[in-house]
């Protein structure tokens, strides 16, 4: 039955509606909780699992059908963090596949968040570097420099928000060009998840 | 590559999908656990989803192509897909010179290449008429859709079609097998937002031979001056929102050979089908029936595409001496 949940809950992150790259932007939630997030929008759609605050897996799904992700996240607290007031940074890494012509790449997405928790939700803003290297089929390098912005709200043990980010897109080979993405997201907590969390990763 | 195209059935041959290959050998490493799920995925989900092939003007070989008119060829086109950017991909109408059961002509072939640049905020369906009319002239029109319909995100996505369709152009069974030569000529344009991001592509790509810019004009930082020797033509309409005293200082930019018109009674959507009423509210008033206007704008381009493209010498001439009904012209 959990295994229906998981692969249930991974096709519903695959076939949302949503393309910016297969960038894994649900590993750039700032709550350091061990927590599930869903997110779909344009260009795409994922799904994120943080299984401890400084670890999380995700899927992440270009549309329309351009390309797959899977990645391994962590992120630090760098500064503040007292208050309201954080200074994360987010390091996340996997791999990709390019559906239309398959192949493979390998993506890394630095990135620093500057976030502000209330009783009642959150805001954030930050920096993202989601690179992406074709090495299979095809050698191409996809580099865009994003600022994003995001809140949420808390709604009970849940919170839901949005996300949206653009900036310079550098590619190689290829032109200067510049991408725009949003996303909704819903997040919750993973507290009785702990025993599948453990055995998905086995 | 991407998927191969379908078929309607009972009207089309059938296109073969093409083999891709998985290695088996070797012993399973953890790199191997995790891309072969992801291109298994990929493999399975890329290839589901194939475009469909549609005649839209069957031949008539009674049409001569002169005069803005038609030409002789039918027309068919189908939609393809191409991955670009590692992670994205790029869709394009291409739309070619078709028999009467919309396989390829192959009596011209293979055809010039015409990159078409959709405006922006404006669906690249709206510019069929224009890929029409110049592929029943015996040209291939590749039309590559950019996110959120504003080709500025995404500048090189005819560059992308155009690999793609220049690959397609070697595959058996490809309804555009043969349609392309890998070294023959190929003209950008683009309408409005297009047009800035056909100049664009002009310059960046070697390929281009030449550019057609209707309505619009190149960036600033677009370097249409070091573009001498390779045919130009701008165009535009007299009642376009763009004013035409501001449209012949754009045109000076562009070395020569270069060509210039202002379609009288033109507005800006009149380049494109199916204007809203948001976007005439914008625009001037055309003062005469859109048709028309058409008919005397293709006067102007079917010249240029000819001379530029096939080397035509009448073509040219005409160019040369100008006079085309309902444009003012500077050449």
């Amino acid at each position: 039955m959990r295994a229906l949940a998981v692969t249930l809950v991974f096709f519903l992150a695959a076939f949302a509606s949503g393309p910016a790259a297969a960038d894994p932007i649900t590993l750039r939630q700032g709550d350091p909780r061990q927590s599930l997030v869903l997110q779909a929008g344009w260009p795409q759609a994922g799904v994120a699992w943080w299984l401890r605050p400084e670890l999380g897996l995700a899927v992440a799904w270009r549309l329309p059908a351009a390309a797959i992700e899977a990645s391994l996240g962590t992120r630090r607290r760098v500064a503040l963090g007292t208050g309201p007031w954080a200074l994360d940074l987010f390091l996340a890494g996997g791999l990709l596949a390019p559906m239309v012509d398959p192949g493979l790449a390998v993506s890394a997405t630095p990135a620093i968040q500057l976030g502000r928790r209330g009783a009642r939700g959150e805001l954030d803003l930050g920096l993202a570097l989601p690179l992406e290297l074709q090495v299979l089929s095809a050698r191409q390098l996809r580099a865009p420099l994003l600022l994003e912005a995001g809140f949420g709200v808390d709604l009970g043990p849940v919170a839901i928000g949005a996300r949206g980010g653009l900036g310079p897109v550098l590619s190689a080979p290829g032109a200067l060009g510049f991408a725009v993405q949003w996303s909704l997201w819903l997040r919750a907590p993973l507290q009785r998840s702990r025993a599948l969390a453990a055995s998905t990763c086995r | 590559m991407s998927e191969a195209p379908s078929v309607v059935p009972g009207r089309w041959a059938l296109a073969e999908p093409r083999g891709i290959a998985v290695s088996s050998g070797g012993p399973l490493t953890p790199l191997h656990t995790l891309t072969r799920p992801l291109l298994l995925i990929a493999l399975t989900v890329g290839c589901a989803q194939p475009p469909v092939l549609e005649l839209v003007l069957a031949p008539d070989g009674e049409a001569a192509g002169d005069d803005g008119q038609r030409g002789p060829f039918g027309v068919a086109r189908a939609s393809y897909r191409t991955q670009a950017r590692v992670s994205e991909a790029v869709r394009f109408e291409a739309t070619w010179p078709a028999l009467e059961g919309g396989d390829l002509d192959p009596s011209g072939a293979p055809y010039p290449c015409v990159l078409s640049i959709q405006g922006g905020f404006v669906d690249t369906e709206r510019y069929r008429w224009l890929a029409e009319h110049m592929a029943s002239r015996g040209y291939v029109v590749l039309a590559p859709r950019h996110s959120v319909q504003l080709a500025i995100l995404e500048p090189d996505n005819a560059s992308y079609a155009l690999d793609e369709a220049l690959e397609r152009a070697e595959v058996d069974g490809d309804p555009l097998q043969g349609a392309l030569d890998p070294d023959g000529p190929v003209a950008i344009m683009g309408h409005s937002l297009g047009g800035v991001v056909a100049a664009m592509g002009w310059v960046a790509d070697p390929r281009v031979h030449g550019v057609a810019i209707l309505a619009s004009y190149a960036a600033g930082g677009t370097e249409v001056e070091a573009m001498a020797g390779s045919p130009s033509l701008l165009l535009t309409g007299s009642q376009d929102r763009k004013a035409p005293e501001e449209f012949y200082p754009e045109w000076e930019r562009f070395p020569e050979p270069r060509w210039g018109g202002v379609i009288e009674g033109m507005n800006h959507y009149d380049w494109t089908d199916d204007a809203t009423e948001s976007e005439l509210s914008r625009d001037g008033a055309s003062t005469r029936p859109t048709e028309q206007s058409r008919t005397d704008a293709w006067r102007v381009l079917d010249a240029w595409l000819d001379a530029s493209l096939y080397d035509d010498l009448s073509a040219a001439a005409k160019l040369d001496a100008g006079g085309f009904p309902g444009v003012q012209g500077r050449w």
